[in-house]
């Protein structure tokens, strides 16, 4: 089924439902007024606007990003020519620990729950996520460890154990200072903040849905965040125990992974890549989720197969935790278990290949208008395939053997993770920039950018694979002459700095569109989607008038049909104008989505950020062993706590 | 103004808003159909945190597969009796919520509140004894892994249920303040979710490391 041609909000929104107050400026407000946050700093510190935590995500990562990005530079730099001297070597072993730990705990896990943060409502037709406050208190929690970390760096005493933080080394014989307490401290910070973060999706997905969108109308962006989420749930709980095992051998004097003692060293591996097998795939499934998004979109044609990824959503988030021995092939652990590990490793290409498969058929059954975000979907695709190439190779127990630990592994998680995460990222900002500030990025800057990051993407990676065949190891601070490794780090080096040009392009045009951008309408892309149906940017409570949806692409169901009214006079009456002057938005059940009653959205409140910080200080006193602090943090989190468990009752829930 | 002429189901809005006190029925009416999201919320809470269980239990059983001697260190295995009797002690507490649930629908609040104080009295004696033997412990977490491990997950464990005692708290006061009634179960519902839970919890940790 095919779209009609890109129509503005108001066209939009008649398709599904007449919106009655278009013409009631009165009306619209009285609603604003209702919605309405306090100004500055105040405002951001108490919004439970769910748009704007997702933009407060977006942004804090990005500066994440940004910093990650230069620590990479500056290794780049050192490993530029053999026996550099740009850093030494405990310099250096920070800087790699904090670039991994960094780009993937608190770039690309918030970036992505950011944008769900964002979207899920709007997609789901609904006026917020299940629960707003809890929804702030994740992201209070994710910038404090943001912080944490990078002041560790400041301090010089950042952790400098690789970003797994692989005992032995990792443990207070090896790594004295407060480094790796630090990491341990933020990644369980994180895996809380990643945790609330799933619940809150998983809940707004099942309750929250407009009447009307049965299970096989849910996009499939949000299918993605769902199955990220269910991965998070079962997954994150293990890094909690690696780390928190890790910080309480480390402060607290236990024993887990000391062998003299009874204890085991491999344990924390598998405990950490428990988490870290299905993590990457919690990275992956969103990010094939916007990929999903936008190819329907360019190709103006609904996404082939529709069930098929879905299904494929879910094989990937199980299969995800059956391979995480693979990342112990050289550790000593017996052939037959390793064996095992590689099949199941191996077998998560099936499904992907399956959604290769349905964006192939979705390109080739209608006609693709290369715009920017689909130049980025199209570089993700060629990318990541790489990648899925590279680690069916690696999969494989004697080729690993060979490898690991070295230049080619490198190779081949930066092709997932950069190739299969950031592009799709950056196909998102231009995707739904429009929509959430209202203006549209400069598009002749953007194809810029993506060629350039695109084709330094190649010369930059590409190369290592070269050097891990020809036996460089990962972690190295330098290298010598003579060993045929110097030419192709200097193209690395050289590529890297190119490529940082590609993201400066980008990073340039969303600064000139922010101050002068062109405005643009609610639908610039034709759009098929809930989101493109309401103002850009919209208005804090999204829908005047809660659509009814028809179809999985409701913006190109024909217009006319009713509302789905199931005689509950509370469910339904949120449902309209009504509903969003009394802050309230329609809880649907069953799978068919049906109205059965009500949320209100809370106040907007204190109460998540002064929890998120007294989490954040005892943790700090538990490290720094200040009992005080400890006490203090405990206290106020605890009086927090209670407070808000208080106020839920009164506000109607 | 005018009303829409399609079915959105919406009221005339040139009126006042409908006024809803907070605590009136109409704001917490309960869902016609299905469950609430809250009481959703707590079910995936209770996913992850039993995988946290899980985890550290699992850590428990390798560590206790590489171990020649069991327990390590020549610690003496715990005795079974005064725990066993305390384990059934928190089970036990788990019943009296069931009752107060069927008061809840009855409207009889001092049944509610009667059932609640039982369940937090016999969860606090538990936690008690939990200190007592904590404290008649012989080995420290120093000693070897299986001590560590013995003392991590009791205490895992003995927060979650400190925690429980906090949230059977702030019930036990909602009930007292006419917060809860008949067609407002919704925290009752969510607390025994959670005290059921770490009852079951316990059961899982107790036979782990004093029967097994």
């Amino acid at each position: 089924m095919t779209a009609p041609a890109p129509g503005t909000a108001e066209a939009a929104q008649h398709r599904l439902d007449p919106s009655p107050a278009p013409d009631d400026p009165e009306l619209l407000k009285r609603i604003d007024d209702h919605w309405e946050e306090r100004p500055g700093l105040t405002g951001l510190l108490t919004t439970v606007d769910h748009k704007r935590i997702g933009l407060a995500y977006i942004i804090t990562a990005f500066f994440v990003f940004l910093l990650a990005g230069m620590l990479a530079l500056t290794m780049r730099a050192q490993l530029a020519q053999p026996q550099g001297d740009v850093l030494d070597p405990e310099t250096y072993g920070q800087l790699f620990t904090m670039h991994g730990t960094a780009m993937v705990l608190l770039f690309a896990t918030p970036v992505l729950i950011g944008f769900a943060s964002y979207l899920l409502p709007l997609m789901l037709g609904t006026r917020q996520l299940a629960f707003p406050r809890l929804n702030a208190f994740s992201y209070w929690l994710y910038l404090l460890a943001a912080l944490l970390m990078a002041s560790s760096l400041g301090l010089n005493d950042a952790p400098d154990g690789g970003w797994a933080s692989t005992t032995p080394l990792s443990s207070t014989e090896y790594s004295s200072g407060h480094g790796i307490d630090i990491w341990a401290l933020a990644v369980v910070l994180v895996g809380i903040s990643t945790i609330t973060s799933a619940v809150n999706f998983l809940v707004t997905t099942q309750k929250l849905r407009a009447p009307g969108m049965g299970i096989d109308r849910i996009p499939l962006f949000v299918w993605s965040v769902v199955a990220m989420s269910l991965m998070a749930i079962f997954a994150v709980p293990a890094l909690i125990l690696a780390a928190g095992l890790l910080a309480l051998d480390r402060l607290a004097g236990t024993v887990v992974f000391s062998p003299a003692l009874g204890g085991d060293v491999l344990l924390y591996q598998h405990l950490f890549w428990f988490w870290g097998r299905p993590e990457v795939y919690m990275l992956l499934l969103p990010a094939v989720g916007i990929v999903s998004t936008i190819i329907p979109v360019a190709t103006r044609t609904s996404h082939a197969g529709y069930r098929w990824a879905v299904v494929a959503f879910a094989a990937v988030a199980s299969l995800s935790f059956v391979g995480w021995v693979h990342h112990m092939s050289t550790t000593g652990i017996p052939t037959g278990a390793a064996g095992f590990f590689a099949v199941a490793s191996t077998i998560v290409v099936i499904p992907l290949a399956v959604l290769y498969s349905c964006w192939i058929a979705t390109m080739l059954l209608g006609r693709v208008r290369f715009t920017v975000p689909m130049l980025y979907v199209a570089g993700f695709l060629a990318t990541f395939l790489v990648g899925l190439i590279s680690g069916v190779m690696l999969s494989s127990l004697p080729f690993s053997l060979q490898t690991a630990d070295s230049y080619f592994a490198v190779a081949h998680f930066h092709y997932v993770l950069n190739g299969g995460v950031v592009f799709p990222i950056f196909a998102a900002i231009y995707h739904w920039f429009p929509k959430m500030t209202g203006r549209q990025l400069d598009q002749g800057l953007g194809r810029w950018s993506f060629w350039v990051m695109a084709l330094t993407f190649q010369l930059t990676f590409f190369p290592m694979h070269i050097l891990g065949l020809l036996g460089m190891p990962r972690r190295v601070y330098t290298y010598e002459e003579g060993l045929g490794w110097s030419a192709l780090n200097l193209t690395i080096s050289i590529g890297a700095a190119a490529f940082a040009v590609g993201v400066l392009l980008t990073l340039v045009n969303v600064a000139l569109t922010l101050r002068r951008g062109q405005r643009t309408e609610a639908d610039p892309w034709g759009g098929d989607t809930l989101e493109w149906s309401v103002p850009s940017p919209p208005p804090r409570y999204n829908f005047l008038a809660t659509p009814a949806v028809r179809g999985v692409s409701p913006l190109w169901e024909p217009p006319g049909g009713e509302l789905t009214s199931s005689g509950d006079e509370d469910a339904t009456s949120a449902l309209g104008p009504e509903g969003a002057l009394e802050r309230a938005s329609t809880v649907t059940s069953g799978a068919d989505a049906r109205p059965s009653g009500r949320v209100t959205a809370p106040e907007p409140s204190w109460l998540p950020v002064v929890a998120a910080a007294a989490v954040v200080v005892t943790a700090v006193g538990a490290v720094y062993q200040a009992l005080l602090v400890l006490a203090a943090g405990g206290a106020a989190g605890l009086v927090a706590v209670l407070w808000w468990t208080w106020q839920t009752e009164g506000d109607g829930r | 103004m005018s009303t829409p002429s399609t079915g959105t189901a919406s009221r005339d809005t040139s009126g006042p808003p409908r006024q809803i006190e907070p605590g009136s029925d109409a704001r917490l009416a309960p869902l016609t159909q299905g469950r609430a999201p809250g009481w959703w919320g707590m079910v995936w809470l209770i996913a992850t945190e039993a995988m946290l269980f899980a985890g550290v239990l699992s850590t428990w059983f390798f560590i206790r597969t590489i171990s020649d001697v069991w327990p390590q260190g020549g610690a003496e295995p715990p005795a079974l009796g005064r725990p066993g009797l305390f384990s059934a002690v928190l089970v036990l507490s788990a019943l009296p919520l069931s009752w107060a649930a069927a008061s809840l629908r009855r409207g009889r609040m001092t049944g509610v509140r009667a059932a609640l104080a039982v369940s937090w009295l016999l969860g606090f004696a538990f936690l008690i004894n939990l200190g007592f033997e904590y404290q008649a412990l012989e080995f420290v977490p120093g000693d070897s892994a299986y001590a560590s491990l013995f003392h991590l997950i009791v205490g895992l464990h003995g927060l979650h249920l400190v925690v429980a005692l906090a949230m059977g708290a702030v019930v036990q006061l909602k009930a007292g303040t006419g917060r809860l009634g008949p067609g407002r179960h919704l925290t009752l519902q969510i607390f025994t979710l959670y005290w059921s839970f770490v009852t079951v919890a316990w059961l899982a940790v107790f036979v782990s490391l004093y029967v097994a």
